[in-house]
This record gives structure tokens, sequence and C-alpha cells, in this order.
């Protein structure tokens, strides 16, 4: 087997047999709520997956704890490479500008000066908001700031990208822009997964998994 | 040393092969110490100087600016190359040695040439001292030439500059102004001055006059060499950035902390109106009466009288820094929270995050504690200033640490409710000496007892007496600070435990996958 197909075959990100109950309420009145139990979920390189479920499925809490912001009960993760996160809600700076965000995660993801300029760059021309550059991110459009909210996940190159709801909020040329983005990091043999509740455009994903009753089933 | 040789050598030769250099090097002090040296020592004499040194002083004086403005040309112009052979793997020590050689060698020429003018043109007493003087002159110059040289890059200014330092020097030193004028002791070359005309300053110390000027020559032919050293490193400049580590990660966290800070307009507006009102209020509504207050003088507790409308604001003014501070750490701790967690997933380290907003912190209590002391310096008179600073500082940091905590653990609401409570109980109820002769057994558990105390003491007696207030508050310091950083590193850690720990891609992983675009 040669050293691309063997990287083709191992995936970058393995999820195994991931738990989670919540409880809430107070003893002995305490309920318990198991929102996933025993997900697999694969990602190898260059894929594209969707994510799917209905509301309460446990999408979110499945991204938190690929990301790390949750311990599962159950189950192991193996990840294989760098991980970027765009959260859902914008995590950002408020009284700080784009170009500073920039800054800032360039720093945090330890690229050179030359680097993070190339990246950010790239990025404004391709979510076309370099027009915001210098405007507060408080200041700034639902739609501009959900831009920088997917840019600041891309900055780095990740090899492997988590993207929660990316695209609430972005206009239709936005949305086109967005798969365009996803499509080159696909060729360069990134891969992503997105969470959405409901998916439109299928034939862009690889493979859809659809989240039910706390199981991960693959729809086609 | 067979390098430097070489180099110097070669730069020399350099030099050498333009003629117009040669000449105006010998040229210029013949003719400034032949020409110039009998009229400036007359001028010398209207300004109050000593007359009959300027003669002496010119061989200096022009072998100081001949060498320095030959000392920067050969640096400016060189700047390129010398890059190129830093570059091409020349230490920059060895360099930096060839330049400020070459530029010594130069020296001598230029002090040779005054030198052998002044020999022929008058009688000197001493004419070893006077040489010895005058390379000392060009020598300090040297240096000054090389920093200009590292420092300024377009010719004219660099020019002008050292003009400037030589201008200064000459007519602020001892030989056309007074040597007792106390800023004229600055100059660079006053007491070489002094030395080289055989008049003792007086004010030269242990050193003496020659020991200061050598300490004067050593220190810029030191600070320039660092600096040309920094200038020549090779690419300096057009070399890609290096990655950031850690110390860049803590600034540039600190640097975007503080610039979010500076625009809370509202945060502004609160720092300035609170103590104003709050502090000046307490002078206004208080009763024009005494009470008595325990305190400390000389180790002893002793209860004074004192009178109210002059006390009170001293004792108001904590509440207001530990109001305000806590507010500050808990808004640090509370709009930062869920962006620092994404930073530290980003991959900065945590503690270089944490750091940076401990340092933002402390701008906010040195700005919280001037905003307060500003309005309390007009209406309280502190008995010993520079402890009640420090009191009011150590008072801000506890409370702002406090702040943090609460920013971390509760909510916006319930933060704030906390934040403005827990203040007014400790200082304005618990602590304060306008309710009690001294607080309660049990004051002592609450964070601003110790600063408190210190306040008290430093506000109102002329002996600091409160070491134990001070060991209390630091302590409150060091446990404050330890479980902010524990609760930041909960907060932002990783919950995931049996994941395999993921990083973000380094350079040597990021050359191994195609970039994309590309």
């Amino acid at each position: 087997m040669s050293l691309d197909n063997a990287s083709a075959v191992v995936p970058v990100l393995e999820a195994r047999g991931i738990s989670k109950t919540y409880r809430q309420g107070v003893w002995p009145f305490r309920k318990r709520n198991q929102v996933l139990d025993g997900v697999d979920l694969t990602l190898h390189r260059g894929e594209i997956i969707g994510l799917v479920g209905e509301n309460g499925s446990g999408k979110s809490t499945l991204m938190q704890i690929l990301v790390g912001e949750l311990a599962a009960d159950a189950g192991s993760i193996d990840l294989r490479g760098s991980l970027g996160y765009c959260p859902q809600g914008p995590i950002v700076f408020d009284r700080l500008t784009c170009d500073e965000h920039f800054e800032l995660y360039g720093v945090a993801y330890e690229l050179t000066r030359e680097e993070r300029v190339r990246e950010q760059q790239r990025l404004y021309d391709d979510l076309d908001f370099k027009r915001y550059a210098d405007t507060r991110v408080d200041r700034l459009s639902g739609g501009t700031l959900a831009k920088l909210n997917l840019a600041l996940a891309l900055l780095a190159d990740p090899a492997v990208l988590l993207l929660d709801e990316p695209y609430a909020g972005f206009d239709w040329d936005t949305y086109l822009r967005f798969w365009d983005l996803v499509g080159r990091r696909r060729e360069a043999g990134r891969s992503v997964l997105v969470i959405s509740h409901f998916i439109a455009d299928e034939q862009r994903f690889d493979r859809v998994v659809e989240l039910h009753d706390g199981k991960a089933t693959e729809k086609r | 040393m067979t390098a430097v040789a070489v180099l110097t050598r070669r730069f020399l030769l350099e030099y050498a092969r333009n003629p117009v250099n040669l000449l105006v090097l010998v040229l210029v002090p013949v003719v400034f110490v032949w020409v110039a040296a009998e009229p400036m020592a007359d001028a010398a004499k209207l300004l109050g100087g000593t007359g009959t040194a300027v003669e002496t002083a010119t061989t200096g004086w022009a072998a100081a600016f001949l060498a320095a403005l030959a000392m920067y040309f050969q640096t400016r112009q060189a700047r390129s190359a010398d890059r190129r052979l830093a570059i091409a793997g020349l230490p920059a020590t060895v360099l930096v040695v060839a330049r400020m050689s070459t530029g010594l060698l130069v020296a001598v020429l230029v002090s040779g040439a005054a030198l052998v003018t002044l020999f022929l043109r008058a009688d000197v007493d001493d004419p070893w001292r006077v040489a010895a003087g005058a390379l000392i002159f060009a020598a300090i110059y040297v240096g000054i030439g090389a920093a200009v040289g590292a420092i300024v890059r377009d010719p004219v200014n660099g020019a002008v500059v050292i003009l400037l330092i030589w201008i200064l020097d000459v007519f602020f030193g001892p030989a056309l102004s007074s040597p007792d004028q106390e800023i004229n002791r600055w100059m660079p070359t006053h007491f070489v001055t002094l030395w080289m005309v055989e008049l003792p300053s007086g004010h030269a110390g242990g050193l003496g006059d020659l020991g200061i000027g050598l300490a004067w020559t050593g220190a810029a032919l030191l600070g320039s060499s660092l600096l040309l050293a920094r200038a020549t490193r090779a690419g300096r400049g057009s070399r890609p950035s290096r990655r950031p580590g850690w110390g860049r990660q803590l600034g540039t966290s600190f640097r975007m902390g503080m610039r979010e800070y500076r625009r809370n307009p509202a945060l502004w507006t609160l720092l300035v109106t609170v103590p104003l009102i709050f502090i000046w209020l307490s002078k206004l509504i208080t009763n024009e009466q005494y009470a008595v207050m325990r305190v400390i003088e000389n180790g002893r507790e002793i209860d004074e009288r004192f009178w109210l409308p002059d006390a009170h604001a001293g004792t108001m003014a904590p509440i207001a820094i530990a109001a305000l501070a806590t507010v500050a750490g808990l808004f640090i701790a509370l709009n930062n929270r869920n962006g620092d967690r994404r930073l530290v997933q980003a991959g900065i380290h945590r503690s270089a995050l944490l750091i940076g907003r401990f340092g933002q912190v402390g701008v906010a209590v040195l700005v919280t504690v001037a905003a307060s002391l500003a309005i309390t310096v007009i209406i309280f008179p502190a008995r010993q200033w520079g402890a009640y600073i420090g009191a009011a500082v150590l008072l801000g940091v506890v409370y702002a640490l406090l702040g943090m905590c609460l920013g971390f653990l509760l909510g916006r609401v319930s933060g704030v409710l906390v934040a403005f409570v827990v203040p007014f109980l400790d200082l304005g109820i618990t602590q304060s000496p306008m309710l009690r002769i001294e607080p309660p057994e049990l004051a002592v558990l609450l964070p601003g007892y110790g600063p408190f105390r210190m306040l008290i003491d430093a506000g109102l007696t002329d002996e600091f007496d409160e070491v134990r207030g001070l060991l209390i508050g630091s302590g409150w310091v060091v446990v404050l600070a330890l479980v902010v950083g524990l609760v930041f590193a909960t907060r932002t850690g990783p919950a995931r435990r049996r994941a395999r720990r993921a990083r973000h891609l380094r350079a040597a992983e990021r050359h191994e996958q195609p970039a994309l675009g590309t």
C-alpha cells in the first residue's frame, strides 16, 4: 500500500462509542436525558461530511465533545492533525477589529506574520469582507460577523474543520463562496464536518450522517 | 582575530580609495584648529567660559566631529553589504569589532591632523595629555557616530543629528560655558575637556575627570557596538518574522486586551465619575466634629482624635478603589471567558493568556487607583503618601483578583451585585473606623483587612507600622491569584480525557500538506 493510499484509509478523526447523558434537577427528582448513545463517526482525508438531526438530537453536544469543550461519559476520540472549530454563535472580542482578531488568532495558532497576513488576505477575498478589516466587531452585521467567525477557524489551514451551522446568516452569494472555499479544502486534502439541522444541497457532501435517538446512522 | 584584522584592513582600504574622504579628514581639522581656535577663544570669554582652554579644546572638537561623521557614513553606506556578510555567516561580533576598529583608526588619523596643527600653531605645556584628550574626544564620537548610523537611515538626518549633539556639547561644554552649571556636566566631553586643559572640575567624585571621561568612552563604544550588532543582524527587517512563541502570545494577548479595554468609554466615565462623586461627597457631607480612631504609632496602639472632615475622605477612597477594581476584574474575566476558551482551543498557551489578563487587570488597578487618588489628594492630607499609595494599589489588586474570580464563576448580573456588595460590607461597614474605634476580630478574615489597616496607618500616622497588614494583603494576593489561575485553567482546559491531544499545524506539518489555493 502506498503512503498516499495509507493516509487516505486512516481516518483523520475517529470517534468511537461516544455517549453523553445530561442530568437535570436534584435527587430524588433528578431526570436523565441521554443525548448520545454510542455514536461512531469517522472522517477521512479530503472528506466533507454533513451531520444532521432534529433540534435537540445532540449535534452540538457531539461537536463540543469532538472539540474538547465537553467531556463524554464514554467513548474515545482519535485526531490526527490539527483541528479548526467554528462555533455556532460567533465567539469574538466585541471591541477588536477584524484585523486585530486575525493578529490575535495568528499568534494563538503560532503562525508567522507572513503566513498570517497571506491567509488573512485570502480569507478576506474568499469571503468578501475586506472592507470591514478595520471595523470593530460590535459594529458588524450578523452576516459579516459569521464570516469572521468562520475565517478565524480557517486561518491556520487545519487538517480537520468542524463547522457548527456555518452558513446561518449568509446571503446567497456568500453561501456559494463558502462552498467554493470548502471545495478547495477538499482538493487540498483537508476534511470538513458540517453540522446543520437541515441540509439543502446533499450533493455537496461525500456522506451525510444523521443523529437520531442518540445514534448516528449514515443516510447514503 | 584574523577575521577582524582582514575586515578592518579592507574597510580602511575601501575608505582610502575615495581621495575626497582622506582630503576632508585631514583638511577640516587643520583648518578648524588653525583658523577657528582664536576667535572661539575670544567668544568663550564673553560667554563666561575659560577662553585660554579653547585653543586646546578645538583639537578635540575637530577630531570628535570628523570621527563621528566618518563613522556615521561608514556604517550607513555599508549597511546592506554588512548584512550580506552576516547572511553569509560572518558573526555579528566580528563585523562590529571590525567596523569599530576602522572607525577608531580613522579617529586616530583626524586627531593626528588636528594635534599636529595645534602643535605647529601654539606652545603646548603637556602635549601627551592633549594628545590623549583629543583621542578620547574622538573615541567618544566614534561611538556617537556608530549609534546614529545604527538608528538613523537618512544621511541628511543622520548628519544633522550628529551636528546637533556636537554643537550642544561644544557650546555647553566647560570651555565655552561655565563648568559649574549642573546641566553642562551631562555633556559627553565635559570631563575630558577639563582633564585635557588641566582644570580639575571638582565634581568628578572618586573616578576623577579622566575616569569619567574614560567611562563615557567605554559606554559610547559598547552601547553603539550593541546597536550596530542589532542593526547588522542578518536580514533584519526583511527576514521573515519568527513563529510566535510564549512571549509573543503573552504580549499580543495583553496588547489586544488593553486595546479592547480602551475602547469601552462607559468604563472610563465610570472610572472618573465614581471617585469624583463618592470621595468628594464624603468630604462635603461629613459633620464638623472630632472622631477617635485606634492607630499604631511606633509599634504601640494609641487612640487618637482626628478632625473628621479632614480624615473621612482618606477612609472612603479605599471603598471607591475596591469597588472599581472589583468591577474591572469582573468584566475583564467575564467579557473574555468565551473568547479566551476559543483562543486556547486555537493553540495559545494558557499561561501566556492568563498572564496577559493579569497584566490587563494590573493596568486597570493602576488607573483606578490613580483616578481615585487624584481626587483624594486634594481633600485628604495623608501623612505617608508613598505607603498610602502602595496600600491603595495592594487593595486594588486584592479586589481586582476577587472580581476576576467572580467573573469566572458568576453571571453578569449576579457578578455585578456581588462586586458592589462585598467591598461595601468589607470596607464600608466592617473595617470602617467611622463606625467603631477598631474593626471586630473576625474582620481579619475579610480581603480588605490588611490593605485597609495599611491605609489607616499611612494616612493618619507618621510612621509605618502595619507590616502585619502588608503580609495579610500579600497573602490574599497570592491565594486569589492561585484561585484565578485554577479556575481559568479549568474553564479553558480540554474536557476530553480519552482523546489524543491535538495541536494545530506547526511549520513542518504545514509543509507536508499542500496549501490551499496552490
